[in-house]
């Protein structure tokens, strides 16, 4: 009686969490028309979702430049100036030699390397080996718009005499730009967020010797004004001095992508090699979130070399994602497969013992999808593939336990546990491939290893919980 | 006997296999291939099996997929690798004919309106030529895999070589690698030879298969160390 109970009960339970996780758990909304699901959602990976499908062409249009006499570029022929002195010339953004399979290359490389500061790691770029242009392919977000944008952009970075328009510094001297923020010790409830350009030895050279340049001018005011006060001529004179200095204030002009970033003296000589600029304070997190990002397109524009070519969007559509109505019925398919094929086989050759096996996997299945849920973890097509592998492995142990019982006649605990002691490498390379999968930043491979994490944590239970009693109540005398 | 038979089968299957991929390479997936995106919008309820079908009978042998292209299913897209202007016209001309109301009746009346002549009442074109784009890189579609299974890869070898380590240090990392090698050249080999389509679904079974390489060499491993 007592062993026919328990077998009930976890049938019970069985098929309790199998309803509850397939079917879910449905109450009606505050407004009591509409049934809503009490579980969270599955979320699902954006190999399910729609994609932006964006054309970058190779920029054929031309420019013109400006040189006066002496062969200087000029941005303008100057006012009343002739314009025999100058002299224009059409020439294209992206010359024929720049047209090379090298270049076309790299800017996908490049491409590639702006994807993974920004933490996309779901795209597919598409390079024509023979035009050079490219297909992006990203998840269709809210932002797309914004990152395509940045994505296309040249990169260039300068840093110029304000007034003479003269490159002091440029990309060659850059090493590394990173985005920091901390509270502003003015206003602490505000944080401000900079961008912190890094130069390699040279730029460390040049940026002091800069900042030396365009040192802000008050310190010198000050030295003026601390002069002998009663030589008035002299002061009056000083005052003139000082309201000249501080017309001559010199500042640089710091340009990224053409535009102009920040124009900024220093206040003190710079040796550290490092330039922090502001882009904001924020106050609130929402501001805050805004800023960082936008430094991360910065961080992002910068980290990577320049583009070797000019590329303009011409085509930016929204793509169906095609998963959304196949993926999930084929990988089903294939789980379902595995499964059937194990639970006939089990029952076949041993009987009772067999069908107890399937319930187990019924309430591991069961188990597992509430744990994917309510971990928000992604569930990719690789997931299907962790559960189908994790079925085999799990499998292999169960029938050299059922195979134990029945035929060598051990007790289940016994059976167990040599079943498991016999099998520890299987166990053990189930979960390294589950941690070191885990740990990737891609979300296809780490949807593959968190769902074999979680998975053997289900098996586990379901094995020690389902298994282990109904197989106890069966052959217990 | 099956043992003697299985490692030649092996060594034959991936030789093929080889030379497949080197001569021929693999063969794409549909959503991979070079293709031009066509979307064709309707203004009135249609059967997508009718589009399918005049998409049959005018594209002829090329190979496409098609599929609607928004969740509301106003319209549809098709994929296909190339369409030259006389079939992207009968295309047109067959939908016109199926779905009257497929041509703009906006733009005839405006065409009607700045010219007389008969030729230019012509309805705008409504199929929309989408992004054209080009052949992805196979490597692309595995690259993101190459990481983890590597680092699995160097720790189960070594986890089995110190377990079988009374078989022979040598022989049991040499033999559990060939294994593992072995399985997954046989899997790569059997997509090149049987020209099965490379898309997500076989990339990840690949990852399956891998896993079930790994299991497969722990087994082999017990087995020799027992022995």
């Amino acid at each position: 009686m007592e062993k026919k109970l328990k077998i009930i009960l976890c049938v019970v339970l069985t098929i309790l969490i199998a309803l509850v996780a397939f079917l879910g758990v449905y109450s009606k909304d505050e407004a009591g028309i509409l049934y809503k699901s009490k579980l969270p959602d599955y979320v699902l990976s954006s190999d399910f979702k729609n994609k932006r499908v964006s054309s970058f062409i190779i920029d054929d249009s031309t420019e013109e430049k400006i040189y006066d006499a002496d062969g200087k570029e000029v941005d303008s022929i100057p006012e009343g100036e002739s314009e025999d002195n100058y002299k224009k010339e059409e020439t294209k953004i992206n010359p024929d030699w720049t047209r090379t399979l090298e270049n076309y290359e790299k800017a996908k490389e490049i491409l590639e390397g702006r994807l993974k500061i920004l933490a996309i790691d779901n795209y597919l770029i598409r390079l024509d080996k023979a035009t050079g242009n490219l297909a992006v392919e990203l998840t269709d977000e809210l932002d797309t718009d914004t990152t395509l944008q940045y994505l296309s952009a040249k990169g260039d970075f300068e840093i110029t005499d304000t007034d003479t328009g003269d490159v002091l510094m440029d990309r060659s001297d850059l090493d590394n730009v990173s985005v920091i923020y901390g509270r502003d010790p003015d206003n602490l409830s505000a944080i401000n967020v900079y961008v912190d350009f890094k130069f390699n030895k040279t730029g460390k050279e040049k940026l002091a010797q800069i900042s030396r340049d365009y040192i802000k001018v008050e310190e010198s005011e000050e030295e003026t004004e601390t002069t002998d006060e009663t030589d008035e001529a002299e002061n009056s004179e000083d005052t003139e001095d000082t309201e000249s200095e501080e017309s001559k204030q010199k500042t640089i002009t710091i340009t990224i992508e053409g535009q102009t970033f920040n124009s900024t003296y220093f206040g003190e000589e710079m040796t550290t090699g490092e330039l922090p600029v502001s882009i904001g304070s924020a106050s609130n997190t929402d501001d805050l979130q805004t800023y960082l990002k936008r430094g991360q397109m910065y961080e992002m524009l910068l980290n990577n070399d320049e583009m070797p070519l000019t590329y303009t969007i011409t085509n930016s559509e929204v793509v169906r994602g095609n998963l959304a109505e196949n993926g999930l019925k084929i990988a089903t398919i294939i789980v379902g497969v595995i499964f059937a094929i194990i639970a006939i086989y089990s029952i076949i050759k041993y009987k009772a013992d067999g069908l107890i096996m399937t319930i187990s996997y019924i309430f591991a299945s069961a188990l597992l999808a509430l744990l994917v849920r309510y971990t928000r973890t992604v569930v990719s097509i690789n997931s299907f593939m962790a559960g189908a592998l994790l079925l085999i492995v799990n499998s292999y142990i169960i029938i050299e336990v059922l195979r134990l019982i029945n035929n060598e006649e051990m007790s289940v605990w016994s059976s167990f546990k040599n079943a498991c002691l016999k099998n520890i490498l299987l166990i053990v390379i189930a979960i390294i491939i589950a941690v070191v999968f885990t740990f990737m930043s891609n979300v296809k491979a780490y949807s593959f290893g968190i769902t074999l994490f979680y998975g053997v944590i289900s098996i586990a239970i379901s094995n020690f919980l389902i298994l282990r009693t109904m197989l106890l109540a069966h052959h217990e005398k | 006997m099956k043992h003697k038979f299985i490692i030649p089968l092996t060594i034959i299957i991936i030789v093929i296999g080889v030379i497949v991929a080197c001569i021929f390479g693999f063969n794409l997936g549909e959503k991979y291939k070079m293709q031009t995106r066509l979307r064709i919008p309707f203004e009135e309820s249609f059967d997508i099996s009718d589009v399918k079908q005049i998409a049959d009978d005018v594209l002829g042998g090329a190979s496409y997929t098609i599929g609607y292209s928004d969740d509301f299913k106003s319209s549809v897209e098709i994929y296909i690798e190339g369409v030259t202007d006389e079939q992207f016209q009968n295309f047109e001309n067959k939908l016109k004919e199926k779905y009257p109301t497929f041509a703009d009746d906006e733009n005839t009346e405006e065409t009607e309106e700045t010219t007389e002549t008969e030729e230019t009442k012509i309805a705008e074109s409504k199929i929309i030529i989408g992004t054209v784009m080009p052949e992805t890189n196979p490597f692309d579609l595995v690259k993101v895999y190459i990481k983890p299974m590597l680092i699995t890869l160097a720790i189960v070898i070594v986890l089995l070589t110190i377990y079988a380590r009374k078989y022979g240090i040598i022989k049991a990392l040499f033999s559990n690698l060939a294994l593992i090698l072995a399985i997954n050249a046989v899997y790569v080999s059997l997509i090149a030879i049987c020209r099965i389509p490379l898309n997500e679904y076989i990339i990840s079974f690949g990852i399956f298969i891998y896993g079930i390489s790994l299991i497969c060499a722990s087994i082999y491993s017990k087995t020799i160390a027992k022995n």
